[in-house]
């Protein structure tokens, strides 16, 4: 599979989902005009890269996600969530997943933010202060 | 005793509302993280009014910030219908009597089985509250139009601001 580029926007975050190193980075700021419609073609390609996966031998994989969002609106963070979960479902396909949420050290909000959404995914993050 | 810093934007002036807060926010509020508070809010509010406010009268669209002594208070303005007003009613009443751990699990539930435009606009006035930690105070007023109601939400943020503001009255109107 192609590499998954989105540049960063004014409004929308940049997405970079290399399958070659199994590296997925988000970040910047996320409150597009529809939340909706710039998540899908996202999680799409995470659900065919869950296709290809199966496909390939099934040899243990780390997968890491590294997140390093500015600000997100309560619309991206149920699809920011999706993306994740989505994610954090490869485990079942032998691929161990670990997340990084990027922070700046006195951004307390994102921090929240970070710890929300793990409690939501049930599932550990590593909090990475910048 | 200082004069308030009032910003103000209607409907089409919210992108330029946001960039202004950006360049100002920084340097008025206390820290970086009240700072972001304030953000968040800002973007909900707005996002509230161009997903779920009623598009008969978007000139009544209207988004003020005022930076007064020790508060910051945000008001937004716009006009929904009667199965809007009874929904906001519920939703508002319903986050200022919850607890901060039961919105916390309220937003958890919408965030993982929530689906509906409606549950959007509730998670939205949940996040506020959050941010701010104080109640969200609200209005209706009678419009023009019949069962039309002219909708203010009003949330209050204290103790957050580092500098004194400046001795002159100072009034933003964005263009």
């Amino acid at each position: 599979m192609n590499t998954l580029s989105i540049p960063p926007h004014s409004r929308q975050p940049y997405i970079e989902f290399d399958p070659s190193i199994l590296l997925f980075r988000i970040g910047g700021e996320s409150r597009p005009e529809n939340t909706k419609a710039f998540y899908k073609p996202i999680i799409d390609w995470v659900h065919e890269f869950e296709q290809e996966l199966i496909k390939t031998t099934n040899t243990p994989k780390q997968l890491t996600v590294e997140v390093e969002m500015h600000y997100f609106n309560s619309s991206s963070l149920k699809s920011i969530f999706e993306v994740l979960d989505a994610i954090i479902g490869l485990q079942k396909h032998n691929v161990k997943v670990t997340v990084k949420w990027f922070y700046e050290g006195d951004d307390e909000d994102m921090l929240e933010s970070g710890e929300s959404l793990e409690d939501m995914l049930e599932f550990q993050f590593e909090y990475v202060p910048r | 005793m200082t004069n308030p810093l009032h910003l103000q934007a209607n409907y089409n002036e919210f992108n330029s509302l946001i960039d202004t807060f950006k360049e100002i926010g920084k340097t008025i509020l206390i820290d970086f993280t009240t700072y972001k508070k304030c953000y968040g809010i800002l973007c909900e509010l707005i996002d509230n009014i161009k997903h779920h406010g009623s598009s008969i009268s978007q000139e009544e669209s209207l988004v003020t910030i005022t930076f007064d002594a020790n508060n910051c208070t945000f008001c937004a303005r716009n006009v929904v219908n009667e199965k809007a007003k009874k929904s906001l009613t519920n939703r508002i009443n319903y986050i200022n009597r919850s607890s901060k751990d039961h919105l916390h699990q309220a937003r958890k539930l919408l965030v993982k089985h929530g689906t509906t435009n409606s549950d959007s606009t509730g998670l939205g006035l949940l996040v506020m509250k959050q941010k701010a930690q104080n109640e969200l105070k609200y209005t209706f007023a009678p419009y023009k139009k019949p069962e039309y109601y002219l909708f203010e939400l009003i949330i209050d943020l204290s103790s957050i601001h580092e500098y004194a503001l400046d001795s002159t009255s100072q009034q933003t109107a964005i263009h």
